[in-house]
């Protein structure tokens, strides 16, 4: 065991050595990465290299052999040399944008330059292969002067029979052959840099607001259990996990099925349907009458309960599990959402990947807990205590509930909200009938009359009150905040061009971290002072319904989902991004720029 | 011994979540860092002198700034291979056609570009009305320094008649907005 955790201790660290490395990487417009296809070359031998370059979102270089004059060719240019001699460089097609004046051919994203070269007989040593990388960036408004960026790569020179495709590479290599030598994928090193902040943003969803009443109420079931079975702790801990990946795997597939189907998704875009919301609404609202004991389901004339949710059990854990899943939607932790960003422009394989990295992320503390249940000892043992805390938590479910509520207030308008509301009280008397009278201690057909009479109570009071059609969506008003202007680009534009200091808050009603933002950080009045001493003209995206715009936004800047933060200085092309949760400070330190 | 292993697991998930916070503050340091602020004496304090210059035009002939005092000056950097900046050549032309008797010069300086061979082959195929100039590249770079440390082109400025600049524009500027800015100063 205590091998076991020596282990986990080292991969910790190596993961985040790891990642503080990839996180301090440079920004700059372009990043270079050459890949060997094989582990070294033998005197005389052809290497084939691929030299992947990967530009920054927003921005696009020149093709090789741009079909104008007066632009400048972007050139890959090895340095001579004796040792070896470069027979082919092959750059893969450009992109093609027309408009009525011109033709123009471009690379975007990442492009990979393909170089095959001969050794010469008389090698010995090692040999570098170094050179540059001419091209000339530009944005849709915006041009910055050629530049050169050098690299290198150290082939080692080996006999014949020790030559073999480099195993780390070869991921990145059969891309390049599946897709006719020219890869529009991401490098390895990009996927594996993104496969980790995808993990680390699931550890860090833990803690968001949204998921924490689920999450501690398993760890509470859980100390329950171990009360009664130590090997449970594992097997639950296990459970929990499998119904995490079980949610996130469905997650990636209605996400890559929507993408095959052209639709333009985003991270939480499911809270964008009033359907989806009512339903989560409906299964906290339950869950949190559970809580406090209004019924305990259990079917007619079984003696045993069936220990759904909170009264613990596998069934129970699994349930825990897509639960987490369900609330974690709306609160794109921190790191997650570069992560997620990348995943939506990913091929389906790698969105799968990363979404289960996310759940892996978020499943961590409990595989934790299952691989060593001696920290359960950190939670006090089980009393009385834990029906308050029960209770407790119900009431943050409630909360939640009410935070759901208000999306749909946003979504479907304030007439439908109360319709909403009446379902649930209805729902509330159907559950408490069960509860009431359905127990094990009634008769069988008094069991089975108060299951009817709940289902019927509960299926017709949804039947009529959740009936409501096209009155919904008249509502096109945006609840703006005091000082703040809604979002478009055309105004973007406009402002830019008189020069004026601009903010947008791209947010969503569903999407608590932005609410959260607003709340303690955007709409204080420090912040409002500071941004109205500063001429800061404040726009607000909204995105609680699907937006095409907002959502081309997003991706511009590399994000699936909600918040953004986005401040344009007069006179600076880039605008300054913020990170997703953000503080007082991190706003004052941005409106100093303006000194 | 069992508290000691339990204060090592403890302290590896301290040292965990220290280095979440610290990785992810000084991203966004550096982020606010790459963006520097402009100099607020451009945009807004009437002290703001253009720096004078000496460049050539497609002629041939020496051409400098101050040649041009009492006029109204809209200084464009651009350079041939950048779209955005072509994209504005048509408006500055029809511009300059409008303005150029209420006292409107426009000034196109050519950044990397090659040639004065190169450049007046681009000038002369796109018609271009206004001086358009050019000179050695450690020169241009320099001005370009001098002028708010330009990186990125298009970048306009709005001179007045005594010389001051009045606005700066980064990116595409259209007829417009120009005029809404340079309208006071004719």
């Amino acid at each position: 065991m205590r091998n076991t955790f020596k282990q986990i201790n080292i991969f910790l660290m190596v993961l985040f050595l790891l990642f503080s490395f990839l996180i301090a990487n440079s920004k700059e417009k372009l990043e270079i990465h050459p890949y060997l296809y094989t582990n070294g070359i033998n005197q005389g031998g052809t290497f084939n290299i691929a030299v992947n370059v990967i530009i920054k979102d927003g921005w696009h270089i020149n093709s090789n052999q741009p079909l104008d004059e007066f632009l400048i060719a972007s050139e890959l240019n090895i340095t001579e040399s004796d040792d070896f001699k470069i027979e082919k460089i092959k750059f893969p097609e450009p992109k093609i944008h027309k408009n009525d004046q011109e033709v123009v051919e471009f690379f975007e994203k990442s492009l990979v330059v393909l170089l095959t070269g001969k050794m010469n007989k008389s090698v010995e040593n090692n040999v570098k292969l170094e050179g540059d990388f001419l091209f000339q960036a530009c944005s849709d408004r915006t041009c910055l002067a050629p530049k050169k960026i050098e690299f290198s790569i150290d082939i080692p020179i080996l006999a014949e029979s020790e030559v073999e495709t480099n195993s780390d590479n070869m991921e990145f290599f059969s891309s390049l052959e599946i897709e006719d030598n020219q890869v529009k994928g991401a490098s390895f090193f990009t996927i594996i840099k993104f496969l980790l902040m995808a993990f680390i943003g699931g550890i860090i969803l833990n803690v968001m607001p949204c998921v924490l009443p689920v999450l501690s109420i398993k760890a509470m079931s859980i100390v329950k259990q171990s009360q009664q079975d130590k090997k449970m702790i594992m097997k639950s801990s296990l459970v929990y996990t499998a119904g995490i990946l079980v949610s996130f795997i469905v997650l990636a597939l209605v996400i890559i099925i929507l993408k095959m189907s052209g639709e333009l998704v985003g991270w939480g875009f499911q809270f964008q349907s009033p359907g989806f919301v009512i339903f989560l609404l409906t299964i906290i609202f339950v869950f949190a009458l559970s809580l406090f004991d209004v019924f305990i389901f259990q079917a007619p004339g079984m003696q045993v309960a069936s220990q759904m949710t909170a009264k613990g059990g596998l069934t129970g854990s699994f349930m825990s599990g897509i639960f987490a899943v369900l609330l974690a939607t709306p609160c794109t932790a921190p790191i997650l959402g570069a992560a997620l960003g990348f995943a939506f422009s990913q091929p389906p394989f790698m969105i799968l990947a990363i979404f289960l990295l996310v759940g892996f992320g978020l499943a961590f503390p409990f595989i934790l807990l299952g691989f060593w249940p001696g920290a359960i000892k950190l939670i006090p043992k089980p009393g009385e205590w834990m029906n308050t805390f029960k209770e407790f938590m119900g009431f943050l479910l409630f909360g939640t509930a009410l935070f759901l509520l208000r999306t749909v207030y946003f979504l479907i308008g304030g007439e439908n909200t109360i319709m909403v509301l009446w379902f649930l009280i209805f729902l509330a008397l159907a559950v408490w009938i069960y509860g009431r009278f359905a127990g094990s201690e009634n008769s069988l057909k008094k069991q089975w009359i108060a299951t009817i009479l709940a289902i019927v109570i509960g299926v017709t009071a949804g039947i009529k009150t959740l009936n409501f059609e096209d009155k919904s969506n008249n509502l096109n008003e945006i609840n703006l905040h005091v000082g703040w202007e809604q979002f478009s680009p055309e105004y973007v534009d406009k402002l830019r061009a008189e020069e004026k200091p601009v903010f947008i808050d791209f947010s969503a009603e569903w999407c608590l971290t932005c609410k959260t933002n607003e709340k303690t950080v955007l709409h204080t009045e420090q912040i409002s002072r500071a941004f109205e001493e500063k001429n800061v003209t404040l726009l607000y995206g909204d995105n609680t319904k699907k937006d095409e715009i907002i959502g081309q936004w997003l991706r511009k800047f590399g994000r699936a989902g909600v918040p953004l933060y986005i401040f344009y200085i007069p006179g600076q092309e880039e605008p300054v991004v913020l990170p997703e949760l953000i503080t007082k400070k991190m706003v004052l330190d941005m409106l100093k720029q303006l000194d | 011994m069992k508290q000691r292993k339990w204060n090592n697991r403890l302290m590896t998930i301290l040292i965990l979540a220290l280095s979440l916070t610290f990785c992810s503050k000084k991203e966004t340091d550096k982020k606010i860092d790459k963006i520097k602020p402009i100099n607020k004496e451009i945009a807004s304090n009437n002290e703001n002198i253009a720096a004078d210059f000496s460049l050539i035009n497609m002629d041939g002939e020496e051409v400098k700034l101050s040649d041009f005092k009492g006029k109204v000056v809209l200084l464009n950097f651009w350079g041939t291979w950048c779209p955005p900046c072509r994209a504005e050549i048509p408006g500055f032309i029809k511009m300059y056609e409008e303005n150029k008797s209420r006292g409107l010069e426009i000034i196109g300086i050519t950044l990397s570009s090659g040639s004065i061979a190169d450049i007046r082959k681009f000038v002369t195929g796109n018609k271009m009305n206004y001086t358009v100039l050019t000179g050695d590249e450690a020169y241009l770079h320099t001005l370009a320094k001098s002028y708010e440390n330009i990186r990125s082109i298009p970048t306009s400025f709005l001179i007045d008649r005594d010389g001051i600049i009045r606005e700066k524009w980064v990116g595409q500027l259209r007829e417009d907005t120009f005029l809404n800015k340079a309208n006071k100063f004719f």
